[in-house]
Parts: structure tokens; sequence; C-alpha cells
């Protein structure tokens, strides 16, 4: 399988004007259409990597290049088109007077016309649902609900990769099984999609490849399978696989011969009467 | 950003200037405020303004300060330049020299060395108080002195949210520019500062909460973990103060404030050099922190 | 309606906790205003939106005080110069805060026309300590404004009104619509007692300004260059 790559860091560096060394050489490339979940504990430099992949942060030494453009020669005006980055807190981007105002936003920034905007418009509308709220102030709506026009306000720019930090904090199970729904509708779609969480049971159902960073480096890059299942990955990290998962490789319970990742695989495991054998 | 402006500017020490009582510094500051105010002779107030660096320097809080005046060099600059062409003196004016439309004056170079010393000295006596008193004592001094307790509460928290709201902003800009917003003018202007505003408003009603919780303004005397006391110092010097400010403001009156505009003569290339230095200042420095807030 | 509830309406009761609350929160807004402006480098101050916000919700009196603590914040955290502008901050917040319950806010005409008794009443009480304290100087651009003025043959206080009328109605006017578009964002019981206008596109409302304020510094220059004459 030929694989284009869209995102790509060659020994990226990047040291806060503070004297905070955040990154110390990360070597990456992404994939079109991989789902890629970055975790790893606070502070270990995760938010700061992902937030060179839009031209936020400008590598200190080393190169990215998103689409073919070195980062450090383009403004994020032009990077954001291709690269998408959804805040963690909705409250930090609303401040139109209406959802569709506040959808419109970006598309009239990348220079769309008013007929692509309305189009866009209308389709982040109803991939996320929200016809309804078009109309209503963002600052009247619930949380989550502003939450999902905070992604829908980049899915309106249509972006080929989406950056999502932290796209379950603060919600409840449900709706955080939705936002899971919504990112496997992304890649249905063909994007490239980046999760930053603390989520594992996010990162295990979604993800098709999971970077693990630590102490500004990155130390594990791997199927969710394969990082979940390395202990002394996870133990050096802090980090706990989602419990299905511990639970599964306690007992031994096997999904087409691999310990299942989410409650769906297990269930069926275990229907199945599948064992490690 | 500019984050390093915004953090207190109150400066760690042991000095004597720090040990003293806040309400022996306010009064201080008061009077060398008045004081400074009512002389006209550069040279009294130049004199006054050494001996408040060289307090400033035993205090150990000179770089701060120096941080703190580089803010007051855009007015300083401005100032020369209009006082020099057209003085705070009632007319006739003495003309020095001429340059394009404007008249540069004796009395506009006397006038500028007046109202600049005056500011910057002021300005200096006042930022050694702050930089020497914790913040916290100023508030109890400010309970004690009968100010009510609801206003030093609203201006701790205030400076508290500052460094908090700037961090948000700063989100937020993030925010915006990923959705390409553009990175100056008007067009980015409700985009910024509507989500800083609204979710600073948002905090209102849990801080409100809060202190609904904390019994907030109920009746009865306060206590605080931090004592203050006057001593016999700080006694003495206030009474020493007041003498000493009845004496300056006899002299002041008798003289009418040494005001020497008459016999000090300036050269005029001396005025000139001034004047263009004003000017060069002026814009020097709106590019130095244009500069700044870029980075 | 019945007389008591046409009473609620108008003056919802706020809770004191929140209003001790609130008021540093605007004072705080402020500053931050200020730092937006100078981040984004617009030729304006934007450092009494904050103020603007409590004097209209809230009331006057209550708005002053946020002006009020603003500048004692300024004073501890910056320089203790900036104190005297509190009375500046202070009456601009009566201006707002007595023009929305003088129904000034009703329509786009009277709260472009209150935004401009803002600004006035700004300059009237700035104008004194600018030429008193600071011999004439602002510290921003618009001391090049005075210079103009001074050069045009113009008196100090004539020059430095000018100038700062004119800085003061672009402030004062986008100010005003801003904090007009901050109040659709904010809870409902804040606002619900207010006769406000609907929002208005703000690219408008900088074109009626840039109109207004081009008009009378063009008034100014040929009063200026007549009586010069």
């Amino acid at each position: 399988m030929s694989k284009n790559i869209i995102i790509k860091c060659e020994d990226l560096h990047h040291t806060y004007p503070s004297g905070v060394s955040a990154l110390q050489g990360v070597d990456l490339a992404i994939a079109e259409r991989e789902i890629v979940g970055v975790i790893g504990q606070n502070g270990s430099g995760k938010t700061t990597l992902v937030k060179h992949f839009n031209g936020l942060l400008k590598p200190t030494s080393g190169q990215v290049f998103v689409k073919g453009i070195n980062t450090r020669e383009a403004e994020i005006k032009e990077i954001s088109r291709h690269a998408g980055y959804v805040f963690q807190n909705p409250n930090h981007q609303l401040f139109a007077g209406s959802v569709r105002k506040e959808l419109e936003f970006g598309p009239a920034n990348i220079g769309m016309s008013a007929e692509e905007i309305e189009e866009r418009v209308r389709l982040a509308a109803d991939f996320f649902g929200l016809e309804e709220f078009l109309d209503e102030n963002p600052y009247r709506l619930s949380f989550p609900l502003r939450k999902t026009v905070g992604i829908a306000s980049i899915y309106a720019m249509d972006p080929e990769i989406f950056i999502l930090d932290e796209p379950t904090t603060g919600l409840d199970y449900t709706r955080a099984r939705m936002v899971a729904a919504l990112i496997k509708k992304l890649q249905d779609e063909g994007r490239t999609v980046l999760i930053v969480s603390h989520d594992m049971m996010l990162i295990a159902e979604c993800c098709t490849r999971v970077i693990v960073l630590w102490n500004s480096r990155l130390i594990g890059d791997g199927t969710p399978r394969e990082i979940f299942g390395n202990r002394e990955l996870l133990e050096k990290t802090n980090l706990a696989p989602p419990q299905i998962f511990r639970m599964a490789e306690e007992i031994g319970l096997q999904h087409n011969g691999k310990t299942p990742l989410s409650v769906d695989e297990a269930v069926e495991a275990v229907e199945r009467g599948e064992r490690a054998g | 950003m500019n984050n390093m402006q915004l953090i207190a500017n109150y400066v760690p020490g042991k000095s004597f200037f720090h040990r003293l009582h806040p309400s022996t510094k306010i009064i201080w500051v008061l009077g060398a405020l008045l004081t400074v105010f009512f002389i006209k002779d550069p040279l009294i107030i130049f004199a006054f303004l050494v001996v408040v660096l060289v307090l400033i320097k035993a205090s150990n809080t000179f770089a701060t300060y120096r941080a703190s005046l580089m803010l007051l060099l855009p007015i300083i600059f401005g100032l020369i330049f209009f006082q020099i062409v057209a003085p705070a003196f009632p007319k006739p004016w003495t003309p020095l020299a001429r340059l394009g439309p404007f008249v540069l004056y004796n009395e506009g170079v006397y006038s500028a060395l007046v109202l600049s010393l005056r500011i910057i000295s002021v300005a200096s006596f006042a930022l050694l108080f702050i930089m020497t008193t914790y913040p916290g004592d100023l508030f109890t001094t400010m309970r004690m002195w009968g100010v009510p307790y609801e206003i030093s509460f609203m201006v701790t928290t205030t400076i508290q949210l500052i460094p908090i709201l700037q961090k948000e902003m700063n989100i937020i800009l993030s925010a915006q520019r990923s959705r390409a917003m553009q990175a100056s003018g008007f067009s980015a202007l409700l985009p910024s500062i509507i989500p800083v505003f609204a979710g600073a408003i948002e905090r209102v009603r849990q801080m409100s909460m809060t202190l609904e919780s904390r019994a907030f303004g109920s009746s009865g005397k306060k206590t605080s973990i931090r004592q203050l006391k006057m001593g016999t110092l700080d006694y003495t010097l206030i009474i020493l103060t007041i003498i000493a400010l009845i004496g300056i403001f006899y002299l002041l009156w008798i003289n009418q404030g040494f005001d020497r505009s008459q016999q000090m003569i300036f050269p005029a290339p001396a005025a000139i050099i001034l004047f263009l230095g004003s000017i060069i200042g002026f814009f020097g420095i709106l590019v130095l922190f244009a500069r700044r807030i870029k980075n | 309606m019945t007389t008591t509830e046409a009473k609620l309406v108008k003056r919802p009761r706020i809770p004191t906790t929140y209003i001790v609350a609130l008021i540093p929160v605007a004072a705080a807004l402020n500053i931050v205003g200020s730092t937006i402006n100078a981040a984004l480098r617009l030729p304006t101050f934007l450092d009494m939106i904050g103020t603007a916000v409590v004097a209209m919700t809230l009331g006057p009196w209550w708005g002053a005080l946020a002006g009020l603590i603003t500048n004692i914040g300024i004073a501890i955290i910056r320089n203790p110069v900036s104190l005297p502008f509190a009375l500046c901050n202070m009456v601009g917040a009566l201006v707002w805060g007595y023009g929305i319950r003088w129904k000034m806010g009703k329509s786009f005409g009277r709260l472009l026309i209150l935004s401009m008794f803002v600004g006035f009443f700004v300059s009237l009480t700035a104008v004194p300590i600018y030429v008193l304290v600071f011999g004439g100087a602002t510290g921003h651009f618009g001391d090049m404004l005075t210079a103009t003025f001074v050069a045009m043959g113009q008196r100090l206080w004539v020059s430095v009104f000018s100038s700062n009328i004119l800085v003061s109605f672009t402030d004062k006017i986008i100010s005003t619509f801003v904090a007009l578009a901050i109040l659709g964002a904010l809870p409902k019981e804040l606002t619900s007692h207010l006769e406000l206008v609907e929002q208005k596109n703000l690219k408008t409302v900088i074109w009626i300004t840039l109109g207004i304020v081009v008009g009378i510094a063009a008034l100014l220059f040929i009063m200026f260059t007549n009586i010069a004459g």
C-alpha cells in the first residue's frame, strides 16, 4: 500500500521563550487517512507537538511539513486551510451572535465564495446535527453543544487534517461516544485525524495508530494494541490502558486472536468464547 | 508576551524601606507629591530625584524600577516637545531658535525640565513605595485607614485576575488564528474580545457562589494572618515628616516655588538638541514597544 | 403588567456577592482590553470596555467603581502615574450608565450619540490632566496630531483637546458597540432589563466612526487655518 505522507517532522525541537524545552528531536511521519492518538502525561509535549501542525508554533530547530508546506515559511492562515485545530474549550473561540455566523467565520477567512460558504455551513450543520440551532446564540447553548459547534466551525473550513485537543473533556458518556462516532465519520470522508487526549477509551476505539510522548521525546509509536500491550512503556509514562483492555488481558479474553480494545469487541469475544490459548 | 509588566511590582526584601509601615510610606509619597508639584526649580527637583534613586538602589529594586519607568518614556518625550514650543508659563516667552513652524522658547526648555523631572521623580518615589510594600500589607493598611474591606478585596482580585485573563487571551488568539483570523486589524476585534469577556463573566457566577459560601460581607471584625504594627520609628518619622512639610511649604511660599525661569538662560543649540532628541526618542520608543508586542 | 412585575423587569436584584465578583473581573478586563488592542495593533485604546459593560448592566455608579478599581490596579502593578486617570474612567462610566438608563441605547442613532457624549466627557476630564501634569503629552500617536495643531499656531490646550476628542470619539464609539456585542454573549439575567438596539455589524460602525472623525478633523483644520490666517 503506497502511503501519502501528509505531516512530516524532522528532528523537531521546540524551546519556549521561558527556556523550557518542550520537544527534543521528534521525527514523525503521518500518512493520509490515519487516525493518530497522541498520548502522554501533562507536560510531556503533546500539545506543543500538535501545535506545530497548523503553524501555531514554529520549530526552534528542525522542520515540519504539512501537505508539503514548510510551516516555517507559511502563515497560520495558509496552513489552517489544510490543518484544522479544534481547541479543548469551545468558549475560547465562540464569539458570533449565532451558530450560523460562527460556522461562516473560518470559511470566510480562508477566502471561500459566498456560495461555497453557504454549502459548507449546510454540510457542517448536517454532519454535526446542528440545523435546529443555526440561529441560536452559541453562548445560550449547553456546553456539549458548544463543543460540537467548536468542532463544526473547523469542519466548515473543510481541512484534510483535523487536530482535536481533548475532544471528550467535559462531556458525559453518551456525548463522548458521539464524538467517537464523529471521528469515525471524518475517517470515512478520507480525512486525517490527530487526537490529543487522556481518554484512553476514545483512543483505543478510534485510532489506527498511537504515539507516546514522554519528557519532550517520542518514545512509543504503534497500533493501539501494541502500545496498550506494552507494560514497560505504560509504566514508564504513567499511563493506563482502557479498563476493558486491562480486564481482557487479565482474563485472557481474545477477539480474532488479539486482546479486545473496545467494549463491543469484548462482548463479541465473550459471546464467541474466544480465549488466549 | 508582556507578562513581565503585569506581575505586581513588589520586590521582596529587607531593606530600610521594606521595613517601614505602609502608612509612613504613603504619607511620604503624598508629601513628596505635594512638594514636588509646587517647586519650580529644576535643580531642586533633580536633587530630590537623585535621593530617590539612591534609595531605590539601596533597596535593591533598581531592575524592576527601570522596566517600569520605560513605560513613561513616550509621554516624557512628548512633554519635552510640547513644552519647548508651548511652555506652561505666562507670556511673553523668550525665543531661542526657530525650526520650521516651531519656535523654541527659553521658558519652554525650563518648563520641559521642570515638568519631566517632576513626573519622573514622583513616579520614582511612588514606585519605590509600591516595590517595597507587600500588596497584602497595603490592603491591610487601606482597611486601617477606613477603606471598606470590599474595596481592597476587589483591588486584590483584579490584580490576581489580570495574569489569568491574559493567559486566556493568548489561548483565544491562538484558537482564532487557527480559524484563519487576521493577525491584526478591526476584523479580528470581536473574535478576540468576546470570548475573553464572556468567559471571564461566566467565572463571576462561580466566584459569587464561592464568596457566598464563605460568608462574604458578614458583619463583625475581620482578622488578618499578617500582623502589621506601627513602630516607634514609624510614629517618629510621621511626626518629623509633618514638621518638615510645614517648613518646606513655608519656604516654598515665601520664595514663590523657587521660580528661576527668568534667571536660567539656555543656549539655543541645547534647546534644538533637546527638541530634536524628544522627536527621535518619541518615535524610537514607540517602534521599540511595537516590536516587543509583536514578539 | 402589574406594577410589581414592571419593577422586576426594570431592575433585577443582583446579589451583592455577584457585584463584588463582577467588578474586579470588569476591571481586569479593562486592562486585558488594552492588551488586545495592542496585540491587534489597533489605533484605539479599548481600555474601558469592562467599565462600559458594568455601567450598562449594573448601573452608572457600579461602573464608576469598576473604573476606579481599574486605575488603582494599574497603579499597583504598572505605574502609579496613571492614578489621576481614574477620574476619566469614572466619568465614562457615569455617562454610559445614565445614558443607557435614559434610553439612549434604544436605537442605533441614539447609541451613537451616547458614545460621542462619553468621548466628549472623557476628553473633558482627561485634557486638563494631560495639559497640567503631562505638559500636553499623552505618549501615543495622537501626540503627532497635537503637534500639527500647535504648528498651525493653536494654543497648547486647544491643540490637546482637539486631538484628544478625535482619538476619544474613535475609541468610545467602537468601545460602545463592542460592549453591545459582548452584552449579547452574557447571561440573560444581566441584560434582560436593558432596552438595547440589536447588535450592529462592527464594520458598519467602523466606517461611520471614520466618517465622523474625518469630518470633525477636516472641520478643525479649516477652522484653525482660518484663525491662523
